[in-house]
């Protein structure tokens, strides 16, 4: 396989602007699949058709004829949620260009703005495309026109297209080998770039690779450069519909390799690989080791499935690179794991992950960051649970992770989105035009300010428009303290966090506000109180239960009466007893949600 | 041995649906009445009890069962007669309606057998009755029970409601010293429940109800007058003059079996709970069919019948006897409910005296907070 006949690309949409079908389109075009069998295929599927097949695939390999030539196109997929922009970022940098699918009757949306971003970053070529240009009501030409001017090329460049309809799908395809550059090395010496990974059952894990130099044979030893370590290449493949094993992937070439690798964290994404016995000493920049920045206690709602729930993490870890726990014990939650995550997000999915695959009902506590806190005596030591904190007199400093942040978001939100960034104690590093009608802003923001409900917040103030990234910087001093939850007298250990000391009260008004809502009256009256210290800052009441009565039983009806008092039984079962207060479920939960401005 | 049971019928007529109500009842209609008594007939000649079982109560209910006709109930009572052994002073309770109240009614009734008459006055206030969408005034009520003191039989009980929308603690009391007035031998009372798909549940915006707090303070109201004026709370929302309590009822409460006859009517008979389909359409067809008309007959276990009968039991001011679940039922209250009732004997929901388990006082309208821990 000559370099000169491959095409690596992606493409950039919004959700539901028509990737899936569109990859559908190309499939049928280079006759990867039979036209007539793609609804089967996909039929198979249920996930997949769902999700658009390239989502399981994360890569697909193709062969399209142009001029009488023979050109291979492997089409590599993005994930698309910010806490995985990393992840994003390393699609992309396996690709040469990508293309721009925008809906034509919905437009060009924030979030795609900031992986066109990443790919230009990437020196991507990109081609841009309008979807959907069947639908009537669509406005094609006015999207060309602001597509041409965001990108800097000319009307005539962008392709107008409709996936559904199979209308320019010939045309985009040779816009791939037109404007698309082959890949070129730079090296002797094989690199490769670890784009994802995934576990399966059977054969261990399935490194997703892009050769850019060298090449990588069945039988080679290699090393991963971030960890030294060194496995051997069991199987090696292309990607078509299924995992095709060849002999050898050369520079250029997308596929995958199969090395006895037993947990994704061991093949990490945006790590290279490379011969052992000749390594090259320029990895591929831009690798990261995930760092989990959010922390948060995760415990079986029923204390009996501890053990169930630590198979499960286990099981979990396999496929998830960035996910750490530890055993941790919570005086009213019992035996759980502090676990780390990307961001919220990831912590929401891998809940609710845990709950559906694994059918393990969980609490989890207030999610918290990392602070290094220097103590009185000279020690330092690092925390990710309110639990740890040392006593008030022992702290000299705390120190909190900064993030950098830029936001993009047209320029008639500029104000909104600055009232905001004051609210969460932002400072702004620059502004900068992207176009007449974008900007980019770059913003400090403490972590623990946008690690709640920032994101709503942030679309609510834009009306969606804005979208928003974000990278640790470092840990700088910081005024936080740490506020306890108290209900009825009892410390709720779950639920203390560490706020900035302006905003210990508004935080804790907040809460104690949200619980009230929550927790069920009882037979007598419950307090509810936000504390720094013995110091309580806010509260808030639930008056006593007064009514709580079936006033007859109908002609003999005592099933129906039964069925109430076991659903009341039932709803006691699930909630988590401190003191004599049971404290249920979404309360939790509700904590989370509570206001953070 | 001779088995005490109980029988209801259940009459699911009404002439137009209260507001509040969300019973399933249908419109009267004489064809479809016709042919519900005849099924009911049917559904109580195919019934054969096993066992030696003597009726010691029979309880009308709906709907509104004082809109039969004399033939009907006539109909019915034989039915019963003929099918089953009679004690020798059974309990035979009619619910009815105010309007339907006439002189000529509360004599059949009292040839029927009908023996004790249960009375939906629910308010002495017309603007609340209104409000109910109730179909008879405050004048009705008076005249209804001299009727039927006079023609049919003394043992007349009231039902009274408090919660109503607009309703006053002065309203809710002049109410319940009308309803002494009248000299009734027990008295119901039910705080208004909004129920869905109901009228007042609907439009509850353009109501101001009584909260939680002032329906407490209603129902603490009505038993202090009530007490006063010797009529004894025997269970959570039933008074009544001594020896006068709902003999029907008590049976419920004390898990003792029953027979229902009719739509929708439920029985509990021989460790089976059953209910009848209460689609009366769904039951006249199952009966024409030759089918028994159950929608659903459902085995209890002994412990599922303890806890129904602990918590049925401890609706009643006597409360519960723990050595008569000991002996009888080879249950021991005290050793698989200690904690439970351990936390309720200090929090002050329920007492001990002697052999008896009961809810105290200010547990009672706030029981089932109590007694769903015994579920
Ligand atoms: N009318 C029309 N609908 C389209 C076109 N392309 C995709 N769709 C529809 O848009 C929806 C989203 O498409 P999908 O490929 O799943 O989007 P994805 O989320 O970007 O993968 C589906 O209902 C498609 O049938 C098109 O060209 N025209
Ligand atoms: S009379 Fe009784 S059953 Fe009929 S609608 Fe009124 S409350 Fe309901
Ligand atoms: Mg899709």
């Amino acid at each position: 396989m000559k370099k000169e006949h491959i095409r690596n690309f992606c493409i950039i949409a919004h959700i539901d602007h028509g990737k899936s079908t569109l990859a559908d389109r190309f499939l049928e075009h280079t006759h990867t699949i039979e036209m007539h069998t793609v609804d089967q295929i996909l039929d198979d599927m249920d996930l997949e058709r769902e999700r658009g097949i390239t989502i399981k695939a994360h890569a697909i390999r193709m062969k399209y004829n142009y001029k009488d030539k023979e050109y291979t196109f492997n089409l590599i997929d993005t994930p698309g949620h910010v806490d995985f922009s990393y992840e994003v970022s390393r699609s992309i940098a396996a690709c040469e260009g990508a293309i721009l699918l925008v809906d034509a009757s919905q437009g060009i949306e924030a979030q795609t703005l900031s992986n066109l971003y990443m790919a230009v970053e990437n020196n991507l070529e990109i081609i841009p495309a309008v979807n959907k240009i069947d639908i009537p009501a669509a406005e094609p030409d006015e999207l060309k026109e602001e597509l041409a001017e965001l990108l800097g090329v000319s009307e005539d460049e962008v392709l107008l297209v409709s996936a559904k309809e199979d209308i320019g799908i010939d045309k985009l395809l040779d816009a791939i080998v037109e404007e698309i550059s082959a890949p070129l090395s730079k090296y002797s010496e094989t690199r490769a770039l670890i784009f994802d990974s995934q576990y399966n059952q059977y054969r261990g894990v399935v490194v997703y690779i892009r050769v850019f130099d060298g090449a990588l044979h069945k039988g080679d030893k290699i090393k991963f450069f971030s960890t030294d370590n060194i496995f051997e290449i069991e199987d090696i493949g292309h990607f078509g519909l299924k995992m095709e094993p060849c002999e050898k992937l050369m520079a250029g070439e997308v596929g995958y390799i199969i090395a006895g690798v037993k947990q994704v964290r061991e093949a990490k994404v945006g790590d290279t690989i490379t011969l052992a016995d000749n390594p090259t000493s320029h990895p591929l920049k831009g690798f990261k080791h995930p760092k989990p920045m959010v922390f948060s206690g995760i415990f079986p709602m029923d204390g009996a499935n501890y053990n169930n729930l630590r198979d499960a993490l286990a099981k979990f870890q396999l496929n998830d690179t960035s996910l750490v726990y530890e055993p941790e014990n919570s005086l009213i939650l019992g035996f759980g794991f502090r676990c780390g995550f990307l961001g919220l997000l990831h912590l929401e999915i891998f809940k609710e992950r845990i709950n559906r695959e694994y059918g393990i009902s969980i609490i989890s506590t207030t999610p918290s960051v990392e602070f290094i806190i220097k103590k009185k005596n000279g020690d330092e030591i690092t925390i990710d649970n309110p639990a740890q904190m040392p006593e008030q007199v022992e702290i000299e400093s705390i120190k909190e992770p900064i993030m950098d942040c830029e936001i993009l978001v047209p320029t008639e939100y500029i104000g909104n989105i600055m009232k905001l960034a004051q609210e969460r104690r932002g400072v702004q590093k620059n502004m900068e035009y992207i176009d007449k009608k974008r900007v980019s802003i770059h913003y400090e923001f403490p972590l623990i300010e946008i690690l709640f409900d920032f994101y709503d917040k942030l679309k609510s103030v834009s009306r969606g428009y804005a979208s928003f990234d974000y990278e640790y910087r470092e840990h700088r001093i910081a005024d936080v303290q740490k506020v306890d939850i108290i209900v009825n007298g009892e410390k709720v250990d779950a639920m203390s966090f560490i706020v900035h000391s302006d905003k210990a009260y508004s935080w804790g008004k907040s809460i104690t506000e949200e619980l009230k809502k929550v927790i069920p009256k009882h037979l007598f009256k419950i307090a509810i109180q936000a504390a720094v210290g013995n110091q309580v800052i806010a509260r808030s009441t639930i008056n006593a239960l007064r009514k709580d009565v079936t006033a007859k039983c109908y002609g003999g009806d005592i099933t129906r009466k039964r069925k109430l008092l076991e659903k009341q039984k039932k709803g006691k079962k699930r909630m988590k007893e401190v003191g004599n207060v049971s404290i249920p479920q979404e309360a939790f939960l509700a904590v989370l949600k509570a206001d953070r401005s | 041995m001779i088995n005490n049971i109980s029988i209801y019928i259940h009459i699911p007529f009404c002439i137009k649906k209260c507001n509040y109500c969300n019973f399933y009842s249908v419109p009267y209609k004489s064809n479809l009445v016709n042919n519900y008594i005849s099924c009911l007939k049917k559904e109580i000649e195919n019934f054969s009890p096993s066992d030696e079982y003597c009726v010691n109560t029979i309880y009308f209910g709906g709907g509104t069962p004082s809109l039969l006709s004399f033939h009907h109930l006539f109909k019915i009572i034989t039915a019963i007669k003929n099918e089953f052994t009679i004690a020798e002073n059974p309990e035979v309770t009619l619910e009815a309606n105010p309007v339907n109240i006439t002189k000529t009614n509360a004599k059949n009734w009292k040839i029927c057998g009908i023996n004790r008459i249960s009375l939906g006055a629910q308010s002495f206030n017309n603007s609340e009755l209104e409000i109910l969408g109730r179909l008879h005034s405050e004048k009705e009520i008076y005249s209804a029970v001299e009727i039927i003191k006079e023609y049919c039989t003394e043992n007349v009980s009231m039902d009274l409601m408090y919660g109503i929308p607009f309703q006053s603690m002065k309203t809710w009391t002049s109410s319940l010293k009308e309803a002494i007035k009248l000299e009734p031998k027990h008295i119901s009372s039910y705080c208004l429940t909004l129920e869905k798909g109901t009228y007042l549940s609907d439009k509850k915006d353009e109501y101001s109800f009584p909260d939680e707090n002032m329906q407490s303070k209603m129902y603490e109201q009505m038993i202090t007058v009530l007490e006063k004026n010797k009529f004894y709370q025997y269970e959570i929302s039933n008074f009544s003059k001594k020896g006068f309590e709902s003999k029907h009822n008590l049976n419920y409460w004390k898990g003792g079996e029953y027979l229902g006859f009719g739509a929708s009517a439920h029985s509990f008979y021989k460790m089976k709970r059953i209910n009848n389909f209460s689609d009366i359409n769904k039951y006249i067809e199952e009966l024409a069919h030759k089918n028994p008309p159950i929608e659903k007959s459902k085995q209890i276990s002994h412990r599922e019948f303890i806890s129904d009968k602990i918590v049925l039991g401890l609706r009643l001011n006597k409360g519960i006897s723990i050595s008569e679940f000991r002996n009888k039922h080879n249950f021991d209250i005290e050793k698989e409910y200690k904690d439970v009732l351990k936390k309720f004997f200090e929090s002050g929901y329920l007492t001990k005296q002697n052999d008896k388990l009961k809810l105290t006082s200010k547990a009672l309208f706030v029981s089932n907070s109590i007694l769903s821990d015994f579920v």
